[in-house]
């Protein structure tokens, strides 16, 4: 059992004082001044790409596409498998145990360090096909905390056939939606309609449809997930960085009871992958966005938490007590390091991972390699 | 929700700006264009009377009125947002704001320091296409009338370029009228004729774009 003592506020679905907290997990013990806080989802991510951090920066969206998709292609299957290992780590040293993960090469993961990790058949462009067998072949190799999901990079570059495919598997499926302005015409020109009307017409517009980015989405579309189903990913740092200019309709999706998750889209063209990070960010962008706070209290955030425990310990002598402190740990996350995450009765940090030396090992030949 | 009136003169700006606000969720309620007086500083003048047509096109109310931006209480009754389209002028988006403001309204400026060069090349690539109906600065005169497309763009920004005017034409080097848009169900045809450094329209019909 994990135990805990001291000063705790702890931050779930309310916020309150306790003096001690016992974990289920292996003997620990901690004392002192803590916020305890389910451990985060990170609700879209490409993990591998973290190997790509900081190559190309300061490119508008689709010339940094371009350039980073051609040395992505330069990855070597043992490179990939480093960046997944790196990548997963890194969510862990962020408080994250659940990932969402779009990635092509989805099958060389070989270890989730203890998160849950969601993967699966990523459709990318008109020659990947059979996402049935596919899938199949996956689901006798994955690892057991790989829960399986599918992935659809954009209604642009996958024939509809490919959607109606993966709308007979009826697992959660994500795809990119309205992350850029050129898209939605595209779309537009191609089907006669916006993305997520299109998505509806083909019957996926339900509970286990994430739409990620949407930045460029109509009142309307709104208005036909909230009756239809679907939820919303926002990527706030990676969207300003690169294709909406930093627009989420985050009220408008609230008003209708969307659900909205957070996502830190890949770690390279965001900078990192904290959860917390991201959270402050959208907070700030949608407070310049709708010129007003309030309805983006902290109240609201209620699709980022997952079923682990993470122990944040201040760097500095608080004094502030529930709310005023939560408010504190979102808009300074610095000033605050993880101390604990634990999943399952498992502790993922502090831990040694012994593959992660080797990774980082990888990593090194690769950039070297590279650049 | 955020409710919110297109404030538009027909020009390109202006309604870039309602195509912006539209993919950020807003809903429209209606479109409003001041009818400036003669003396203007603020709101371009030679068209703005055609603009109940770009509401036929979109299919969407146009309520107008005459007077400067100070009126625009007026004009916005029911919505809580304004659309404008200010670029770079620190005059013209203060005036909005500061008239808005004084009306309880907040006012979406989604255009707001974009690279004006890199802005209209984007708008003519979304499809928006527009005609050029005055020009304030020499050596454009022969774009009077012309309609800006993806074939001449270039040429366009060129021009502007050689003679030192502002891309998207803040300072006044030449005003437009939108004639197709993503949000247009119809194209707008026009004829009308060259007077002096105005293009003046004379008709406007609604075609079909299918």
């Amino acid at each position: 059992m994990i135990s805990i003592k001291g000063d705790i506020t702890v931050w779930n679905e309310d916020i309150r004082e306790v003096k001690e907290v016992l974990i289920e997990g292996d003997d620990m013990e901690l004392e002192g001044r803590f916020i305890l806080t389910p451990s985060f989802v990170n609700a879209h991510t490409h993990l591998p790409m973290i190997l790509l951090r900081g190559i190309v920066e300061a490119r508008n969206f689709w010339d940094w596409l371009r350039e980073i998709q051609e040395i992505e292609s330069l990855m070597r299957r043992k490179e990939i498998r480093a960046g997944y290992t790196l990548g997963i780590y890194e969510n862990i040293l962020m408080g994250n145990t659940r990932i969402y993960s779009m990635y092509k090469k989805y099958w060389l993961v070989e270890d989730t360090l203890g998160t849950t990790l969601h993967l699966g058949p990523v459709s990318q462009e008109e020659s990947d096909k059979d996402v049935i067998s596919l899938l199949e072949r996956f689901m006798k190799r994955k690892p057991s905390d790989v829960e399986p999901t599918l992935y659809a990079h954009s209604l642009y570059t996958i024939p509809k056939e490919r959607f109606l495919e993966m709308r007979e598997l009826r697992l959660p499926l994500q795809v990119h939606v309205s992350e850029t302005k050129e898209e939605v015409l595209r779309v537009k020109e191609m089907y006669g309609d916006y993305p997520v009307r299109v998505l509806h017409r083909w019957g996926l517009l339900r509970d286990n449809t994430m739409l990620v980015h949407a930045g460029w989405i109509t009142k309307g579309e709104l208005d036909l997930i909230s009756m239809e189903g679907g939820s919303l990913v926002h990527t706030p740092v990676s969207n300003h960085k690169l294709a909406t200019h930093g627009f989420f309709p985050w009220k408008e999706a609230l008003e209708r009871s969307i659900p909205v998750y957070i996502g830190t889209d890949s770690p390279v063209t965001n900078d990192g992958q904290s959860i917390r990070d991201d959270i402050r960010f959208a907070l700030l962008s949608a407070r310049d966005r709708y010129w007003d706070a309030e309805p983006f209290h902290i109240d609201i955030i209620d699709r980022v938490f997952d079923d682990g425990w993470a122990v944040w310990e201040p760097l500095y002598p608080i004094r502030e007590r529930g709310k005023h402190l939560i408010n504190t740990f979102i808009f300074a996350p610095h000033l605050f390091r993880l101390k604990l995450l634990v999943k399952n009765g498992n502790i993922l940090y502090p831990r040694k991972y012994p593959q992660l030396s080797h990774a980082f090992r990888v990593w090194e030949r690769f950039r070297d390699r590279i650049i | 929700m955020r409710t919110l009136m297109g404030l538009i003169s027909g020009g390109k700006d202006s309604l870039y700006a309602v195509f912006l606000s539209y993919l950020h969720s807003f809903h429209i309620k209606f479109l409003g264009a001041l009818l400036p007086p003669e003396d203007s500083m603020l709101l371009h003048i030679p068209n703005v009377r055609w603009v109940n047509y770009i509401g036929k096109a979109m299919n969407m109310q146009v309520k107008i009125l005459r007077g400067e931006i100070e009126r625009i209480g007026e004009l916005a009754k029911g919505v809580e947002w304004i659309s404008v389209g200010a670029l770079a002028s620190d005059y013209q988006r203060l005036r909005f704001v500061w008239a808005a403001s004084k009306n309880g309204l907040r006012v979406y400026s989604p255009l707001w320091h974009l690279r004006p060069e890199r802005y209209v090349r984007k708008m003519v690539e979304d499809g928006f296409r527009f005609i050029v109906t005055s020009v304030g600065a020499e050596g454009m005169e022969r774009w009077l009338g012309k309609e800006i497309n993806p074939n001449n763009v270039e040429t366009f920004l060129g021009d502007l370029e050689e003679i030192g005017a502002h891309p998207a034409g803040e300072g006044g080097e030449y005003e437009s009228f939108v004639v197709d848009s993503p949000l247009y169900r119809y194209r707008l045809s026009v004829k009308g004729k060259i007077q002096g450094k105005d293009y003046l329209i004379e008709e406007v019909k609604l075609v079909d774009k299918h």
